[in-house]
């Protein structure tokens, strides 16, 4: 059994995987030192091996840890049939909501957001392991379910079935992680057999409405504004006694269009209905905002189509990701010579925005080789969907892959401003314990799926 | 075994082609951001971490008509702190607190904020920063800027305005022109971190400053020079509450001479109350005319052709206009008079009845068309427009008192430009302040042409109206602004201040005087305008006309006009006075300044004419000495003699020169002052004639007034004041 483990293991996956996490964990060492004294010059002079052993080790050996704890858990998850897995699938679910569910109750915030469970020293993201045990029972579900996917009845139970968590999950809130399981979903049922069309109808809908929405926010928020602004210059004119508005020939050709004079009764009383329309336009507003996106997320969701509009606040982690990667040129500024990051313009370098300091310090050789190793991987990852022995296998697969497809491309998008922030790991390189257990984990599932390609004959 | 897998197979191909686009648009999209806008991101990182740190551009320099520097920029230094470089701020803020005149405290909160930069005191008087230097306290460091410096302090200040401590202009011509002058300012780029702490060897960038464009002004410095002397010597004589005198070109409308009491000096502007710097009484100050008013009533009443100058009109000391009595300045009455007379000795019932018979249509397009209830467009800040009554809330009264310069109220400049339309034979002129603009290499970029506003009357009648008014200063009540060797004509102006309550208030006055000379061909214009005259005195022609003659006389010669010998003042109205021929000895006034040598030849009766352009006289026609005929012309030669080898300079007299007068002088000629005591020229060494090197110090003694003058007649004969009072 366990020769035939080895015997069967897909190496080239499992070389890349090694090249990534020893890529990430140098990035990491790098991307956490700041520098505020002038010790910089001197490591900045020195040749590469002796850069590495000054960078910042604090986190590479969190990290190491876990990559180990990762390896035992996709160790473990190899050597455990997969079929023997889904056994346990309505148990996994459960837990599953159970664990979302407290981090509702019991979870622990920060960056505004509530993700994380402490147990004893350690913290963990429930969501992120959701991510897998989705996949693992989401298999066991579509399995059962294969040749009825063909109409919207059908896939009803298969939409409910991973909506319950994404709501848990959107509650966090934690709008990047919903979108990896819908992700998952939708690959997982493609595969699966459902109709293509029918998919695509219902993610060609699902982006009309998120434009609808954004198309009434947008003019919502206008009018809101717009109304706030008119008000503020009223109120400048009242407080100069600039009755005339001579300040202001927009204003005034407004009011008189509008059939006001233009002296101090009048323009009270205009004030009073603007305030009264501010006050309606605004209630209209926080009312959307309160059963859709909150005003921040639609923001940061948005912005990186124009990060410059806001260079200081919502756009400043797009646009200084934008410069680290732009800066870094062809060959990079070299190990430990990133400014963006070493000066500390660049927000949560060692997590979400890794990529940046990838391209700022190592160019664009540095991040083809990071896009080529990723590239390998997902073409050994489907390499193995096409090997799976049954349905099943199959299905567990396409889920481990989409999650890292969607994963990979997302996250570089967005440090390249082509995706919106939504603020999800890179997989095997971003600093951060859960997400790596979890990815080695599902690293390990898909292993196991094709370890065991050949059905077994005992 | 699986029933679907081509199906799955297939599916698998699109997911894995899926995968490989959006792979090769990550590829694409970085190398768009790595390779096209590489230089432009990489320029962006260098900027988000370098801190900026201005550097000042030189401001222009203003210079007058003749390119003489009136405001210039010297460099001196400011102090600015890097906080984190200080190690110790304790104790440097107790060292450098004596030094800086600053409290220690304030200091030290200075030196411990958390930045890479800050100021701690902006140019600071060349001894700190020498102290400084000498110091050298750690983080503390001083860098050039550039101060603005008035060369001759109080010339102008109210037209030449000052700037506040970043060099931007506040008032003046400094304000208006701040854009012109300013130019661009430069930066030093410093490295730093996200949180601003400067980084280690940081990377320094420097952008050079873009130098501010130079002004030439229309001003001539040496006719402020001589409205601001007149101006001192009425603020002497009569503490004014406010006075104006200006001086234009009528053809041009270029403004000469603008002077103001009270006035500041512009490199200490803060040392005086506000009301003394933050308004321009020439352009700013609303006053009712009076008489000068008439110039309009009967430039109207002549263009309109409502009077000859033959008519008669009879003045019994009062006239009664919708059951108002206005009264005649001449209790009394002036009796029997034709309007030449009535304009000879400003006749108020004589001229409501040209008022009145012009009509409220006729007289307010005259008033309009001269500019007035309207800003003249000078480019000055603050510019008031006077207060016209509306034309259609006028009575016949009001026209009757507008007439004569009451219910009506004016501007000095528009006044000023009004004096010019006529002088000019018509043409109503916007005021002009400034010739050229030249860039930083003296290039000019903008020339200022002559800029006629409106025709206002025929040339025609003009000349009829100029011929009136030189009735008035050779026989009238302007006889004191006779200026002799040349044709002046002008207007006296009495009137009662308008109280803040609406009404008059008595015992406060305005005295004003508005001609230009010569009449053939007017060159001069000059307004004075000198509001609440204490002491008794307040007649236009006993307390502004002086003034006007005596700007009016030093300008005619300035600009060389030629003197007619035989205009001579008469000795009463209507009738020319002859001089009788006797033989006098020519005084000398070799090395005096032209005013004096002036003042010492019409002592004698002599006429005299002078060449070249300067303020000393280097050379007479006849000689000191000689006996000659009282009808000689003494030519002068004001062109300094070429500086031959060991010749040196000669020293001039100096003798009754106000200590500002003799530091222009001698600073011209390359001497140096030393002065003792305050005051008037007492004694001078070396004497006056001797020889000197250029550089030589001229030790001057100073002794106040009242003194006896050595070597200069006490005042001129057109300088009589008191006695024989000319009233308006």
């Amino acid at each position: 059994m366990y020769r035939r483990l080895v015997k069967n293991i897909d190496y080239p996956l499992v070389v890349t995987t090694l090249a990534l996490l020893f890529f990430s964990l140098l990035t990491i060492g790098s991307a956490t030192l700041e520098f505020t004294d002038s010790s910089i010059e001197k490591i900045q002079e020195m040749n590469f091996f002796l850069r590495v052993l000054h960078m910042d080790y604090y986190f590479v050996v969190r990290q190491v840890a876990w990559i180990f704890l990762g390896l035992a858990a996709a160790a473990a998850l190899l050597y455990v049939d997969y079929e023997d897995m889904s056994r346990y699938s309505r148990h996994l679910y459960v837990i599953n909501l159970a664990l979302l569910a407290a981090v509702i109750f019991v979870g622990h915030t920060a960056l505004g957001a509530q993700r994380w469970i402490y147990l004893g020293p350690f913290s963990f993201q429930p969501s992120e392991f959701s991510k897998l045990i989705i996949i693992i029972t989401y298999a066991d579900f579509l399995a059962k379910r294969q040749g009825r996917l063909n109409n919207l009845r059908d896939l009803i139970p298969c939409f409910i079935y991973i909506a319950i968590p994404v709501l848990l999950i959107l509650k966090q809130p934690d709008l990047g992680t919903s979108l990896v399981f819908l992700a998952i979903m939708f690959g997982m049922l493609f595969v699966a057999g459902a109709r293509p069309a029918l998919l695509a109808g219902i993610i060609v809908l699902g982006l009309v409405i998120s434009f609808s929405v954004y198309q009434v926010h947008g003019f919502l928020h206008r009018t809101d504004a717009g109304l706030k602004e008119k008000i503020a210059q009223v109120n400048r004119a009242i407080s100069k006694n600039d009755w005339s508005l001579s300040g202001n020939e927009e204003l005034r050709k407004e009011l008189e269009k509008k059939g006001y004079l233009l002296n101090a009764g009048d323009l009270n009383e205009y004030l009073e209905l603007l305030k009264k329309d501010h006050r309606q336009a605004e209630m209209r507003h926080e009312a959307f905002h309160k059963y859709t996106l909150k005003e921040y997320q639609m923001t940061r969701l948005t912005i990186f189509m124009n990060p410059e509009s806001d260079l200081l606040g919502a756009g400043y982690h797009v646009w200084q990701s934008r410069i680290a990667i732009g800066s870094g040129g062809l060959t990079g500024k070299g190990l430990l010579k990133g400014t963006q990051s070493h000066y500390t313009f660049l927000p949560i370098r060692h997590t979400d925005f890794i990529f940046s300091v990838v391209g700022e310090e190592f160019g664009f050789v540095g991040v083809t080789l990071l896009l080529g190793l990723y590239y390998v991987l997902l073409h050994r990852g489907i390499r193995m969907i096409a090997a799976a022995r049954d349905t099943h296998g199959t299905l567990l697969a396409t889920g481990i892959v989409s999650m890292f497809a969607f994963h990979i491309i997302i996250n570089i998008g967005m440090t390249a401003g082509v995706m919106p922030v939504t603020g999800i790991p890179l997989p095997l390189f971003s600093y951060g314990g859960s997400n790596m257990i979890m990815n080695l984990a599902a690293l390990g599932v898909l292993l196991n799926v094709y370890v065991r390609r050949q059905k077994l004959i005992f | 075994m699986r029933t679907t897998g081509i199906l799955i197979r297939k599916r698998l191909t699109w997911l894995f082609l899926l995968c490989s686009t959006a792979f090769m648009v990550l590829v694409f999209r970085l190398a768009w951001i790595q390779f096209v806008q590489g230089d432009y991101l990489q320029e962006k990182a260098l900027e988000v971490r370098m801190r900026d740190v201005p550097v000042e551009a030189k401001r222009g320099t203003i210079y007058d008509r003749n390119g003489k520097e009136l405001v210039t920029s010297v460099s001196c230094d400011s102090v600015y702190a890097i906080p984190y470089l200080v190690k110790n701020p304790r104790q440097v803020a107790d060292q450098l607190g004596p030094v800086l005149e600053m409290d220690a405290d304030r200091l030290y909160r200075i030196l411990t904020r958390k930045s890479c930069y800050e100021w701690v005191k902006r140019k600071v008087k060349p001894e700190v920063s020498a102290k400084i230097k000498e110091l050298k306290p750690e983080g503390i460091h001083l860098v050039e800027e550039s101060r603005r410096f008035y060369r001759h302090e109080t010339l102008a200040p109210h037209l030449l305005g000052f700037t506040g401590v970043d060099n931007q202009g506040l008032m003046g011509i400094e304000k208006s022109y701040d854009d012109v002058l300013k130019g661009r300012q430069g930066r030093i780029l410093v490295e730093h971190d996200a949180a601003g702490r400067s980084v280690p060897d940081p990377i320094h960038r420097y952008y050079p400053p873009e130098q501010g464009n130079h002004l030439v002004l229309t001003l001539d410095e040496s006719i402020q020079y001589f409205v601001e002397r007149e101006l001192d010597k009425v603020v002497a004589r009569y503490r004014p509450k406010l006075a104006v005198a200006m001086v234009m070109d009528p053809q041009t409308g270029e403004i000469l001479a603008m002077g103001n009491r009270p006035t500041f000096n512009s490199n200490n502007w803060s040392d005086v109350p506000r009301h003394v710097w933050d308004r321009n009484p020439a352009i700013w100050y609303n006053y009712e005319p009076g008489s000068t008013f008439k110039i309009i009533t009967t430039s109207a009443a002549v263009s309109e052709k409502v009077v000859r100058t033959e008519d008669r009109f009879y003045d019994p000391g009062y006239v009664k206009v919708a059951d108002r009595r206005i009264r005649c300045w001449k209790g009394g009455g002036h009796g029997s008079l034709d309007f030449e007379e009535v304009v000879m000795h400003s006749c108020n019932p004589g001229f409501v009845e040209v008022g009145l018979r012009l009509g409220r249509e006729r007289f307010y397009k005259y008033v309009r068309a001269f500019g007035f209830g309207e800003k003249t467009g000078i480019d000055l800040d603050g510019e008031a427009r006077g207060i016209v009554i509306k034309e259609e809330d006028a009575t016949n009264l009001n026209i009757a008192t507008m007439a004569i310069g009451q219910s009506i109220a004016v501007t000095p400049i528009q006044l000023l430009s009004a004096t010019c339309a006529l002088a000019n034979g018509g043409t109503l002129m916007k005021p002009l302040l400034v010739r050229e603009i030249r860039d930083s290499r003296g290039k000019t970029v903008k020339t200022f042409k002559p800029h006629p506003i409106r025709r206002v009357m025929a040339r025609e009648a003009a000349d009829q109206v100029k011929a009136l008014l030189e009735n008035v200063v050779s026989g009238g009540t302007g006889r004191n602004a006779f200026v002799e060797g040349y044709r002046v004509a002008g207007k006296t102006g009495t009137a009662q201040v308008v109280g803040e309550s609406g009404g008059y208030v008595t015992g406060r006055h305005v005295a004003s005087f508005t001609g230009f000379a010569p009449v053939e061909n007017p060159r001069v214009a000059v307004t004075v305008m000198i509001a609440e005259p204490q002491g008794g005195v307040y007649y236009g022609g006993v307390v502004a006309a002086p003034v006007f003659q005596a700007i009016m006389q030093d300008t005619l010669h300035y600009l060389g006009l030629p003197a007619n010998p035989g205009l001579i003042k008469p000795p009463g109205p209507s009738s020319w006075y002859e001089a009788p021929r006797v033989r006098v000895k020519v005084p000398n006034v070799v090395n005096y300044p032209v005013h004096e040598a002036v003042r010492i030849l019409r002592a004698q009766g002599l006429s005299f004419q002078t060449r070249g352009s300067g303020s000393i006289v280097y050379g007479q026609v006849p000689q000191g000495g000689a006996e000659t005929m009282n009808d000689v012309t003494v030519l002068l030669d004001l062109n300094p003699p070429a500086l031959g080898g060991g010749e040196g300079i000669t020293v001039p007299n100096l003798s009754g020169l106000t200590e500002k007068e003799v530091r222009t002088l001698l600073e011209e000629m390359g001497l140096v002052l030393d002065p003792a005591g305050t005051g008037l020229v007492w004694s001078q060494d070396p004497a006056p004639g001797r020889k000197v090197t250029r550089g030589t110090a001229v030790r001057v003694e100073f002794r106040p007034p009242g003194a006896v003058r050595p070597g200069a007649p006490e005042a001129a004969p057109g300088m009589a004041y008191g006695g024989n009072i000319i009233m308006d």
